[in-house]
């Protein structure tokens, strides 16, 4: 696997339901056929709204490839770290699982138990070097408000165990929706940590819930960097 | 991924591992955790285990590689047995491990006397001069992780492996409570001292609760609160080697467990002893008894 091989990721954060523009189903869908993972960590909420908020967030983690967590906002800054690992090692298992397929006919549950072990420790070692890409998309509409200090030291924690990894890291930050009409903000762009400083003034909680434009934006930030980062997809169009 | 809802595996059923042959009865549920559930069961020769079931082929051959890799005659966590996958729909794929005796630290420190909960620390400490030889972290240090066996001498034993991380590399698996990144101390990469700080943490926050707001704090609150923890600590010794600790100065297990054994064990209090109380209790009574029969005898009465 070349140096340059890489995981991509976004990671939203939402209280609620999506109102405002496309589907963000869709939107993860058309994602994960870029070869993005979509991970969804959903804030426990009550009343009817939130069980609708609950079947959207599984429906934008089952179309994009990854992850659904309903959580208590003291929970956010764990379950966003466990995500992303679980979903890294999952996407590495699959390539792995391409490969072994390729080379010898058989996917790792056709292995013999102790003979598993190994391929997870290639597993493993991958993870810890493979180059990260993670967009952040927080949902920052008005029922966010008093959520935003624990949002904000989430994502300040999770990019302290993203930071230490072999591998490097780009993660970038947008909120959701934007200033006036626009419906995303760009809090920071790619960058090898979380800029905290960033963080404390760029989020505001005010207006509705865009999830499908923050998606598609989120996936524009990837696409664009990629073209930055000379083409080097590989075979497997990266980790897809 | 398993959710806590999800059906168990009756107690009596017999499971067969496919690829060893090997048969265990499952005698009941032991704890579901965050990636699987354990259960207790008896292999078909008669030897006890513990049974770890995953949802995935690979979190379990994951799993098993990380205790063979910390395994040995005193290592802290549980010996692996066996990796196989059976037929039955609530465990496809699963290990089994030697079964741990023993009760959560989380249920058994409020009962412990202070010089037990000093034993129980030095324990700790020694099982994790044990795994930091082998070249591993535990990385998830966490009271519901640490079995304490009352009936055994206090005898310490780590559970749930997942966590263990070579040295160096990025943490895996944690508790917020317990990892010094989250508050502010050290760097959340696999080490001797990220280890020592869990502990230090986990610790001082049995006796003292965190304030409830704890995950909306910055950094520097959450530091700062550390301090004014550190204070409440019971012993000016405790204090000093918590402090020790947290501030970064205790990077491998040995000097922990050196301090810990500096401190005098404090004297456990009297426990009120009632076969002394029988004794006086009888010889009173049989002391009254004579004085009633001379007295009897001598018609004083």
């Amino acid at each position: 696997m070349s140096k340059e091989a890489t995981i991509r990721q976004i990671l939203v954060i939402t209280d609620g339901c999506s109102n405002i523009g496309p589907d963000p189903g869709d939107a993860a869908r058309r994602a994960y056929g870029r070869g993005i993972v979509v991970n969804v960590i959903g804030i426990v909420g009550d009343g009817e709204a939130a069980q609708k908020g609950y079947e959207e967030a599984q429906s934008i983690a089952d179309a994009g490839g990854g992850m659904c967590r309903i959580v208590q906002p003291a929970d956010i800054s764990a379950t966003a770290q466990m995500m992303t690992h679980q979903t890294m090692q999952m996407t590495l298992q699959q390539v792995v699982n391409q490969e072994l397929m390729s080379v010898m006919g058989k996917t790792t549950e056709d292995l013999p138990p102790t003979e598993r072990s190994r391929v997870m420790q290639v597993v493993e070692k991958l993870e810890e070097e493979v180059a990260l890409q993670l967009v952040v998309a927080l949902d920052m509409s008005a029922s966010m408000r008093d959520k935003i200090p624990t949002v904000r030291e989430a994502v300040r924690d999770l990019s302290l165990s993203l930071q230490v990894r072999t591998g490097s890291l780009a993660v970038a930050v947008l909120s959701f929706p934007g200033k006036g009409e626009e419906m995303t903000k760009l809090v920071q762009p790619f960058s090898d940590k979380v800029d905290v400083a960033a963080l404390e003034s760029a989020l505001v909680a005010r207006g509705g819930t865009p999830s499908g434009p923050a998606i598609d934006y989120a996936v524009a930030l990837i696409i664009e960097r990629r073209g930055e980062v000379a083409e080097f997809d590989g075979p497997r169009r990266d980790f897809a | 991924m398993s959710d806590k809802s999800q059906k168990q595996i009756p107690s009596g059923t017999w499971i067969r591992g496919k690829w060893t042959g090997r048969r265990w009865r499952v005698r009941g549920c032991l704890g579901v955790g965050a990636n699987g559930v354990v259960y207790a069961v008896d292999r078909d020769d008669g030897l006890p285990g513990a049974m770890k079931v995953c949802a995935g082929a690979g979190q379990v051959a994951f799993e098993w590689s990380l205790l063979e890799r910390v395994k040995g005659a005193r290592s802290p966590f549980p010996a692996p047995q066996q990796i196989d996958d059976s037929d039955h729909p609530l465990a496809q794929y699963f290990y089994v491990m030697e079964r741990v005796g023993g009760k959560s630290l989380d249920k058994v420190w409020s009962g412990l006397t202070p010089a037990d909960r000093q034993r129980v620390l030095l324990d700790i400490v020694a099982g994790l001069v044990q795994l930091h030889e082998t070249g591993y972290a535990f990385c998830d240090v966490k009271a519901q992780n640490i079995l304490v066996d009352v009936s055994d001498d206090m005898r310490v034993r780590f559970v749930d492996a997942g966590g263990v991380t070579p040295f160096g590399k990025a943490v895996r698996q944690f508790t917020p409570t317990s990892d010094g990144a989250f508050w502010g101390v050290c760097e959340r990469r696999a080490c001797a001292q990220y280890d020592l700080v869990g502990v230090a943490l986990m610790a001082l926050l049995l006796d003292v609760k965190p304030p409830v707001n704890l995950s909306s704090q910055s950094q520097e609150q959450r530091r700062a609160w550390l301090n004014k923890a550190i204070a409440q600590a019971p012993g000016a010794r405790w204090q000093s080697i918590l402090q020790k600790v947290l501030r970064g100065s205790v990077t491998d297990a040995t000097t922990f467990a050196t301090a810990l054994h500096s401190i005098p064990l404090p004297k456990d209090p009297e426990r009120p002893d009632w076969s002394a109380k029988l004794m006086w209790g009888s010889l009173a009574s049989a002391t009254l008894s004579t004085a009633c029969a001379w007295a009897l005898y001598l018609r004083l009465i």
